[in-house]
């Protein structure tokens, strides 16, 4: 049995941390880097969302503080400053992880649109289809006064205010309603209170 | 966190978010040690020891230094080598301390540095926790143990729809792996039934 | 592989003979995981060679300096590293790619396709080599991974590359893009790559070992207690 000879560990280690540094210095350089685009990127697909869901003469968002950690509340400006719509961006649970839903409502109180804006964690074909335009399309135009409930199977219960869910994915159809739920909630509490 | 949702956390890993059959993580040891029983029990074994003990410590890591720090994408690149550690040091505690567990997981061991199954768990509970905030440390081990024991679970199925497969009268291309994954579609078939079951169960 | 080979065969090899997914059976988790489109089975192929090219040509590049004992630590610090990196690229200048991959985008690092061309090619082989093997592996890699979401797309979501094909459209056969789909495609296609060389089939086997990293410590693919496949 020989004793540990120094540079049997020492050339290892050395070798090991040299490398480690080099590597986390070209990670750090690329995270400068790419840090603004990402921030952009990220930026971008929840500003798409917004105008896709708000009044057609609105230009501007302005972010409303609300005490809710699952939801987020803009307002949408036109060019003079004027509230003409309320954009809610809400989280939720689907079935294989979280869903985005981004609910526009106008200050008569009306669903300008309902945009599915991250799915991702669905499965594709089922719970991903919750984004398809024909679900989506089936909030437009709806009052926001009134919750939504899920119909299973296209059987209509009375009342307008009834959607389809997807085929084969009740549980992310579920969440996207009750999404839009929560976002109406929220714009009678606190956007609805100042108009 | 009450009980209950740790309870639905366990359950859901093992059931609808099983790793292997549902989420695709540890493909190559569900297909290589699912021969036989005994080897399949002590492969999981192992795998959720280091499931466990990987997520204990890489979550405060990520929490503690890495985000405060703004460090957070050097999070793959820690992650794995605190894994590689750990499988190391576990190791070597094992063969020193209680020989005889080293001798019935150690040959697993080192399989587990290049196992997804481990590194996607401690990374998922992270996404997790960033979605949800109530979802903290304890429910990611539990998560952890649930995810570990989903492993254990199909793995031991598995190995029962395998040795079935021995004695059957397979057409030649089939033999071997085609066969095998043929089985495993239907196992996870059966997974599939599982949906929604837990949120059901405690709601 | 010590003999000289013509750098065209280091290339050609991956893509058919020694398809790392049909034939070497690596990379299983992404190959069932992320081929429930196209579009994601080719981002994952196409992030997957330039992890697999960087890192092959930086351990080739490196072979002579890491020390032997700590060589696999000193491959998995460099292939995260390219892992992060092409990550961050992604999420900067792809984000929609970023989030259908998810978690699977890491977990490139622990891709055995990766570790085991690094240790079995690139640790022996020069540069150039080692960067014509990673890519011609990385082709082949992607181009199983585009058969398997092209099949599963088109029978499980009637669509390619998310158009709409017409018939199978309105009432596609759902189960193909459930995980039980991606292990039955995954099982035929090895069924009719085994057909397509029955001969060779034990061949493939032993070189299924060759790639393996665990190979050092195994007795060949009858030793079920060590081997990974």
């Amino acid at each position: 049995m020989s004793r540990f000879n120094i540079k049997d560990i020492l050339t290892p280690t050395a070798a090991l941390v040299i490398i480690c540094g080099i590597c986390t210095a070209l990670l750090a350089g690329t995270n400068e880097l790419t840090k603004e685009p990402i921030a952009s990127a990220e930026e971008m697909s929840l500003n798409r969302s917004m105008q896709s869901v708000a009044a057609d003469s609105g230009v501007k968002f302005e972010k409303t503080d609300i005490d809710d950690p699952a939801a987020e509340c803009y307002k949408v400006l036109d060019k003079d400053g004027n509230i003409v719509s309320y954009a809610v961006s809400v989280k939720t649970k689907g079935y294989g992880g979280t869903i985005k839903v981004m609910t526009g409502i106008d200050i008569d109180g009306n669903i300008i649109g309902v945009n599915v804006y991250d799915n991702s964690d669905e499965t594709p074909g089922l719970g991903a289809k919750t984004s398809d335009k024909s679900f989506e399309d089936q909030f437009t135009g709806k009052s926001a006064l009134t919750e939504f409930a899920v119909s299973k199977d296209s059987v209509k219960y009375p009342g307008d205010q009834t959607v389809d869910a997807v085929t084969g994915a009740t549980i992310s159809s579920r969440g996207v309603v009750g999404a839009v739920n929560h976002a109406l909630g929220i714009y009678k509490n606190i956007c609805g209170g100042e108009s | 966190m009450s009980l209950t949702q740790l309870i639905g956390i366990f359950l859901a890993a093992i059931l609808t978010e099983n790793y292997v059959l549902c989420k695709f993580f540890g493909i190559c040891p569900f297909l290589g040690v699912s021969k036989k029983l005994d080897t399949a029990l002590g492969m999981s074994a192992a795998v959720t020891f280091v499931m466990v003990l990987a997520t204990a410590v890489t979550w405060p890591i990520y929490t503690y230094i890495l985000v405060p720090k703004e460090l957070d994408y050097l999070q793959t690149l820690v992650f794995i080598l605190v894994i590689a550690g750990l499988v190391q040091l576990v190791e070597i505690v094992l063969k020193r301390f209680i020989p005889s567990l080293y001798h019935a997981l150690g040959i697993y061991l080192p399989l587990i540095t290049t196992n997804c199954a481990v590194l996607g768990v401690t990374m998922l509970v992270l996404d997790k926790g960033a979605e949800n905030p109530s979802f903290g440390y304890i429910a990611s081990l539990v998560n952890a143990l649930g995810a570990g024991i989903g492993f254990l679970v199909a793995m031991v199925m598995f190995a029962g729809v395998r040795e079935k497969l021995e004695s059957c009268d397979i057409p030649e291309s089939l033999k071997g792996l085609p066969i095998t994954l043929v089985s495993a579609s239907l196992v996870a078939c059966s997974f599939l039934g599982f949906n929604g079951i837990v949120d059901r169960l405690l709601n | 592989m010590a003999e000289k080979t013509p750098l065209t065969k280091e290339f050609t090899k991956g893509i058919i003979k020694e398809n790392p997914v049909l034939c070497l059976v690596l990379g299983t988790c992404p190959t069932l995981a992320v081929t429930t489109g196209v579009s994601s089975a080719l981002g994952m192929g196409i992030a997957a060679t330039a992890v697999l090219v960087c890192s092959n040509s930086v351990i080739s590049a490196l072979r002579k300096v890491i020390p032997a004992k700590v060589r696999i630590p000193a491959y998995i610090t460099i292939i995260a590293s390219f892992v992060t990196i092409v990550q961050m690229m992604i999420k900067a200048y792809a984000p929609a790619l970023n989030d259908s991959l998810g978690v699977y985008l890491p977990l490139i690092v622990v891709n055995c396709i990766i570790l085991g061309r690094a240790e079995m090619f690139a640790s022996k082989n020069s540069i150039a080599a080692s960067a014509l093997d990673g890519l011609g592996m990385g082709i082949g890699f992607t181009a199983a991974l585009f058969l398997m979401g092209s099949i599963r797309e088109i029978l499980g979501a009637g669509s390619w590359f998310g158009m709409n094909i017409p018939l199978l459209g309105q009432n596609p056969i759902l189960i193909f893009i459930l995980p039980p789909g991606g292990f039955f495609v995954f099982g035929m296609l090895m069924a009719i790559a085994n057909r397509l060389n029955t001969n060779a089939e034990r061949k493939a086997r032993e070189t299924a070992c060759a790639a393996c990293p665990m190979s050092e410590s195994c007795n060949g693919p009858d030793d079920e207690k060590e081997c990974v496949k």
